[in-house]
């Protein structure tokens, strides 16, 4: 029996379409595709604490603001974009009530401490604590690269800045990444 | 270690990793990367660096959709909703609602029985308007008058409402929605650029 579900292999926009459509199943497919890329962007950017809320708060928002995606960008890169906004806004609210998590330049939080329950090699381990170094910024942008393959435009996109300052970020990444591992 | 020369198909090396390059493009980079040191090094670095990278937060992502469907069922702007039965049910319900307040505060105005007029009409929409914007199952946000119905005041006033204020009403009901009015864009970024990196100098 083929399971006829919208999910499993539809592109996005097709998705899209469906739950334009009334198919809620849609939904769940496109929450499936995309959340942990969202949820490894939030935590890359220094979110330790409230990770899944984040992302949860990324899909409601998508969904309720869905007759607005035009599809200029694509929709992993349009959900990254929100889980960025929501991120400076939390970031907001944290700074006002002087609880500071905040994402900044000095700000050295690692991302592995949100990687609960992930085992990891000694191999991984090492590399992760090299990536742990970089300032969110650079690591949002080296993340999204690696492990997405986004481009520096898509990259631009979703973390708010310029394809050359993206490429920038990215490439004195890799060279502090290189350096850590060589030591 | 060989400097590499070519900065533009080394540049490619994370597309090739997630195999986003087209046919073309991919053997262009494997080739480069077949005679440069420094790009195969940084290939297999890429290579080592995905899995170990890949490893996210562990989350719900069942809970998040059940989360997206419930919100979802009760934004007014959501075509499914707007369109289908859901809608329709809505507007019916709220409308029957308002219907019956008025017939009750019809029976209820006796002579010799002063109702109290100490609540707006517009009371329930303000409450709803005014909920924390967290996922809630729909009967929470749903609209509905339970508030309204206990008072005689509401009644009274529901009553003398004309069919163009039931209209008014009942469409202000339909439309009440805990979406949130900001709706970021890509390429707009419009609480500044807190997050950039003034170390980069890209710009």
């Amino acid at each position: 029996m083929t399971d006829h579900s919208p999910s499993e292999h539809a592109p996005d926009a097709a998705l899209i379409a469906q739950w334009r459509g009334g198919e809620e199943r849609a939904a769940t497919a496109l929450v499936e595709r995309h959340a942990q890329a969202i949820a490894r962007f939030v935590a890359s950017l220094g979110e330790r604490e409230e990770v899944e809320e984040v992302v949860q708060d990324t899909f409601v928002r998508a969904f309720g603001s869905l007759e607005s995606f035009r599809g200029e960008s694509s929709f992993r890169t349009w959900l990254l974009t929100i889980a960025r906004n929501l991120l400076r806004d939390r970031q907001r609210r944290r700074t006002r009530a002087r609880h500071h998590v905040a994402i900044q330049d000095d700000d050295l939080v690692s991302s592995s401490d949100a990687l609960e329950g992930a085992v990891a090699t000694e191999t991984e381990q090492r590399l992760r604590a090299a990536v742990d170094t970089l300032s969110p910024m650079q690591r949002s942008i080296f993340t999204l690269r690696v492990t997405e393959g986004l481009s520096y435009k898509e990259i631009a996109l979703a973390v708010g800045s310029t394809e050359g300052a993206a490429r920038v970020h990215y490439h004195n990444a890799m060279r502090i990444i290189r350096e850590k591992i060589d030591e | 270690m060989s400097e590499c020369t070519n900065g533009e198909l080394r540049d490619l090396l994370p597309e090739l990793v997630n195999d986003r390059l087209d046919a073309e493009s991919r053997q262009r980079v494997e080739a480069h990367v077949a005679s440069c040191t420094e790009c195969a090094e940084e290939l297999a670095l890429l290579r080592s660096l995905r899995p170990a990278l890949m490893h996210g937060p562990a989350i719900d992502t069942a809970r998040i959709a059940a989360a997206v469907r419930a919100r979802s069922a009760d934004i007014a702007g959501r075509p499914p909703a707007r369109s289908g039965m859901g809608s329709r049910w809505h507007l019916a319900a709220a409308a029957a609602t308002v219907l019956a307040v008025g017939a009750l505060g019809y029976v209820t105005r006796k002579p010799g029985i002063v109702a109290p007029r100490s609540v707006p009409v517009h009371a329930p929409p303000k409450q709803v308007a005014s909920a924390p914007p967290h996922v809630a199952p729909p009967h929470v946000a749903a609209p509905s008058t339970p508030t309204a119905v206990a008072s005689f005041g509401v009644l009274d006033n529901v009553s003398d409402l004309s069919d163009d204020d039931v209209r008014t009403l009942t469409a202000s009901l339909d439309e009440l929605s805990p979406v949130p009015d900001v709706d970021p864009s890509p390429g707009i970024d419009p609480l500044g650029a807190s997050l950039e990196d003034p170390s980069a100098g890209g710009r």
